[in-house]
Parts: structure tokens; sequence; C-alpha cells
């Protein structure tokens, strides 16, 4: 049996106060960091970690375009995935974010976010893996198989399907497996599942690791597919057009900037992810940076989510027209 | 026992030693039960009001709620094309199964590091330094060691149950009167003996804390268990895949169904204490 004698209480009660003080101290000299500055036009940004797509936000960062517009853009935000991301838009804590084409239609389509595509991050950029043990070499090899995809509805579970398709295959050939892609790459590594249809760098580290190669890229799967896009809260388009239009230029400078694929970006590159150059390397090969939207992917791609029944959209021509500036 | 809702004396005290400080406490039937509706209906009212005036954004109301239960239950999802029962079914495998291993581990291990200091020494920092790492980051480690589906995914509903367990079963076992186990002694009994009769029957009101905290831990796993790749069913993956596709109510609804099950497994739970400490 355990008692406090009062002694004790004596010791524990300062103990317990000089904790709660320090606690205290620390999250108030937390709040005191952040510089704030008046002139230039502030933006608040979020983009998803572990990512190689919104490379051309850090470029345009570290190499000052951002500044050069007269932005002072803060990254406000940094997700594990597209739906929170959009989320902290609907709750209003971002104007400006990097996320994938997925996330973006299928939160405006659905009612819960009011974004507008405002350039293209990427095309391209992902690709079936297989592990050597599966022993398939091409998708037809793939049926009775595992293949993990990240969730229902994702640009990879349309690429699956559509590559499937080619070989006269559906999903219910395969079992597939939902997954977030750092997931997969265990998977992948103890042979779990047979294939991964992922986006890069996870396809890079896949292959590099030797625990998978590619079956396929997904540009050969479906060419010059949608990615990522960079979109602005609607509020923010309408009050600071201008901002917009600034930021836009600073991201097609750095994303005309990594199209040289030069010795800077993949340094750049290896920088942003923590990822060795060899990987980062092989990554930047299969990304296509391009800021000028591409309309024939989307529209493929919305006409997907309606006919899953994953999003509510009437008139896709309409829809489009509102949801790209 | 009779049973008095509410009141102070419930359970788990000796009968007769009453507080008279509390005794005001006590309530009727009546009341108490009335006290348990009225509570969990404010809430539902204030929530559907919250949404009503728009501050929550796309937060579904009850309304739509209960409608995406309604449609989960008596037709497939449109994600994985099952039913809310075959979700359920799937789900409630993984917490009971890790549920019962936790219990065969955490009880066991807790009742010897309450007995024997030198396993308590031994185990105590490794316990303690494990127990606060949260069922998520164990994620990628579940596969690699027990490769995808149901094993991992009991795995870290275990992980997350058997820590709340041993700590009660400790402490439980911490707690029995020294002068009992003396006078068990005096009377002849040896060690294995006063194990069986006086430790665990005394630490028992505590150990059975320790497995209703477990069962809500397991429950709180549940959508870290079930992002191992664990096939087309189960309650997290409907909470996460709804979320991806904005059908936030299918989410919400999902979570009130675990909430619902968690309650009644609760219920279950103190039913089966009560029984079990009838003789005090």
């Amino acid at each position: 049996m355990r008692m406090y004698s009062a002694s004790k209480i004596k010791l524990i009660v300062p103990c317990m106060a000089l904790l709660l003080s320090t606690a205290l101290l620390i999250s108030v000299g937390w709040g005191c960091g952040k510089e704030i500055s008046v002139e230039r036009k502030r933006i608040r940004l979020g983009y998803l970690n572990n990512d190689l797509h919104q490379l051309a936000f850090y470029v345009a960062q570290q190499k000052g375009y951002f500044q050069e517009e007269g932005l002072e853009v803060e990254v406000a935000g940094v997700y594990n995935s597209g739906p929170e991301e959009m989320g902290a838009f609907q709750a209003g804590a971002l104007d400006i974010g990097y996320v994938g084409a997925a996330p973006a239609i299928l939160a405006v389509a659905n009612g819960k976010a009011n974004v507008v595509a405002v350039a293209q991050a990427n095309l391209n950029g992902s690709a079936l893996v297989a592990s050597p043990a599966s022993g398939a070499r091409s998708v037809s090899d793939l049926k009775g198989k595992k293949v993990a995809v990240p969730n229902v509805g994702t640009v990879q579970d349309f690429l699956l399907r559509k590559a499937l398709s080619e070989e006269n295959l559906t999903v219910h050939d395969i079992q597939e497996v939902y997954m977030a892609p750092p997931q997969m790459l265990a998977a992948l590594s103890t042979s779990s599942v047979d294939a991964c249809l992922v986006w890069e760098p996870f396809v890079s580290q896949m292959v590099t690791q030797g625990w998978g190669r590619i079956v396929s890229l997904s540009s050969d799967i479906w060419e010059d597919h949608p990615c990522c896009l960079v979109v602005a809260g609607e509020e923010f388009l309408r009050e600071h057009p201008d901002a917009v239009d600034a930021l836009v230029r600073a991201h097609q400078r750095a994303t005309a900037f990594l199209q040289d694929h030069s010795e800077e970006a993949l340094s750049l590159a290896a920088e942003f992810t923590g990822l060795k150059v060899d990987v980062v390397d092989m990554a930047l090969s299969h990304i296509t940076y391009k800021a000028e939207i591409g309309v024939g992917g989307l529209r493929e791609y919305a006409q997907f989510l309606t006919d899953q029944g994953l999003a509510k959209i009437v008139d896709i021509e309409a829809f489009l027209d509102d949801f790209i500036r | 026992m009779e049973r008095l809702p509410l009141s102070a004396n419930e359970r788990g005290r000796p009968r007769g030693l009453d507080y008279p400080w509390k005794r005001d406490q006590a309530l009727s039937a009546s009341w108490s039960l009335a006290l348990r509706l009225i509570t969990p209906l404010t809430f539902i009212a204030i929530w559907q009001l919250l949404c009503s005036s728009g501050a929550l954004g796309a937060t579904p109301s009850p309304w739509q709620v209960l409608g995406a239960l309604w449609s989960l239950a008596t037709k497939p999802d449109p994600y994985l094309h099952a039913t809310l029962w075959s979700h359920l079914g799937a789900s409630l495998f993984r917490v009971i199964g890790g549920f019962f291993i936790a219990l065969l581990v955490g009880v066991g291990l807790g009742l010897l590091m309450g007995w024997y200091p030198l396993v308590y020494h031994s185990l105590h920092p490794l316990v303690e330094m494990i127990r606060p790492v949260p069922p998520f980051a164990w994620v990628v480690l579940a596969i690699l060691w027990f490769k995808i589906g149901n094993a991992p995914a009991i795995f870290i509903v275990f992980l997350g149950a058997v820590f709340p367990m041993i700590i009660n079963t400790v402490s439980g076992v911490e707690a029995v009167d020294r002068v009992l186990c003396e006078a068990a002694a005096t009377l002849g009994a040896n060690s294995r003996q006063i194990l069986w009769k006086v430790v665990i029957p005394s630490a028992l009101p505590q150990i059975i804390t320790g497995l209703r905290v477990g069962l809500g831990v397991a429950w709180m796993s549940l959508i870290a268990a079930e992002m191992v790749g664990v096939g087309g069913r189960g309650l997290g993956l409907i909470i996460d895949i709804s979320k991806s596709t904005w059908k936030l109510d299918y989410s919400v609804a999902a979570m009130v169904v675990i909430g619902l099950i968690g309650f009644f497994l609760d219920f279950l739970m103190r039913r089966a204490e009560r029984a079990l400490l009838r003789w005090r």
C-alpha cells in the first residue's frame, strides 16, 4: 500500500508547479518566434509531405522567386494526405495549396471545399511496381495477385483499372488492397503484396532498394495524366487576384527551372525530400513538371469519378469551367 | 448485490461502509435513467443546431449521419461494396482478437510484475518506454513483422490494449493488504495459494478496470490497425476512405458505430465484473 506522507506532498507540489511553468514558458516562446512582415503580401500555403510533385514550391521558395514577386509565403501546413489539406481549406486556414487533382476535385464536386485550380504542378509520375518474388513482368501477370493502391478513387486506382482493361482484365481479377504509400514500401519489401501502383518518390525508392521493378510507367498507361495542382481558396482568389497571379508567375519560373533537370534541381530535390540523389534522379525522370493545366486529363478523371459514384458532377464541362481558372 | 445506479457505493467497496458525505448524491432509478438520456440528447441537439447554423462547416449533421447509417446498414457501401455488418464483423474480430491476447499477456505480466520485485524492476522501464508510443507509429513495423492482413492489425490492437491492463494489474497487486497475505501464510498457505486465494481476488476490481480501459484503447487503435492493408473490410477503412472521397457522413456514421459497440461491450464487461465480484 502506498501512502504519501505530508513531506512528500510538500515536495510534489513545487515540482508540479515547476513543470507547468516550464511548459507555459515554452509555449509562450513558441508564439513569439514567428516574425510578422507588413510590407509583403502574406500567403498561407499548404503542401503534402514526402512528395516530389510540389518541388516547384520548394524551388520558388529557395531561389527567392516568391520574394521577387513581392510575396511572403508562409508554410501554414504540411499534410499527410490531400483530404486533410482540403479540410484545412474548408476551415479557412489556407490560401494556396499544392495538392493532388483527386482530393481537390472530390472536395469541390462534393461541395465540401471551395478551391479553384490556378496552375498544374505536374503530370505523370506514378508507376506500377511489382516485387521480384511475384514474377510479374507485365500487367497480365497480375491476375489473382495482391495489388496495393492508395485508396479508392485515386488517380492510381484509375490507372490500375485502365492498365487492367487494356489486357481485358478488371479489378475483380486481382486482389486490390488499400494502403498509404509508406506502408506500401514495407509491404513490398516483405513481398506481402505482389505489386503497387504508387507515385514518386516511392516508385524509385522501391526500385533502388531492389524491392520491386517497374512493370509500367503511368505515362505509358495514360499519357500526360493529371497528378498535382496548385489551387487557391475561392475567397482568397476573389479578394487578392493580383497575389494569385504573382504566385503563379513564381510557380511557372520554378517549373521552367525544373524542366531542365539540372544538377541544382537534383540537389534541391534531395534537400526537399531528404532522399538520396540516385532515388531523386530516377524519380524526377518520371515526373513531368508543367504549369499549364491539362484540361483533357482532368475531364477524363472527373468522368471516372462520376462513373464510380464518388463525385456528384452533373455537367462536367460546366464543372471544369468553374474549377479551372 | 442490489443495484443502486450511480450511487457512490455501487461496486468494489465493502458493504456497510457508506460515505455519509456522498449519501445525498444517490439517485433514484428513474432519475438516473432520465439523466442518462438527457445528456446524449442535449449533445445531439446542440450538434444539430451548430450544423444548421453553419458554424461547423462541412460537418455532417446528426440527421445526415442517421441517413448514412441507414444506407450503410441496408445496402453495400459505394467503395468497398460490403454492408455495415460485414465491416463491423471484420473490425470486431480484430478488436476482440487483440483484446484477448492482451488480456493473457497483460494480466499475466501484471501479476508477475506486481508480485516479484525482480520482474518488476527488469520490465518496468521497458513497459514505461513502449507504453506512450501511439499505435499509429507501429504501422510500418507491424507490416514488416506480420505482413499484411489481420495479423498485423491484431498486433496493433494488442499493443494499444495491453498497457492499461499491465499498469492496472500491477497497481492492483501492489495495493493488496500485506496483512492478509501474512495472515494466510501464518495459517500455512504456500505462495501459490496466497497468489490465487488472496492476491488475485483482492486485485480483481483493479484488473477489471484495466480490462475496461484496455478494451477502449483497443477500439481507439482500430484506424491505425486497419492501415496495414487489411483487404476490403473494416470500420476504420470506411472512416479513412469516405474521408478521402468527402463523404463525411459515412465517416461519422462509422465513428458512431464504434462508439455504440464500445459502449455495449463496456456494459457487458461491467455486468461480468458484478458477477465476478458478487462475493464481496
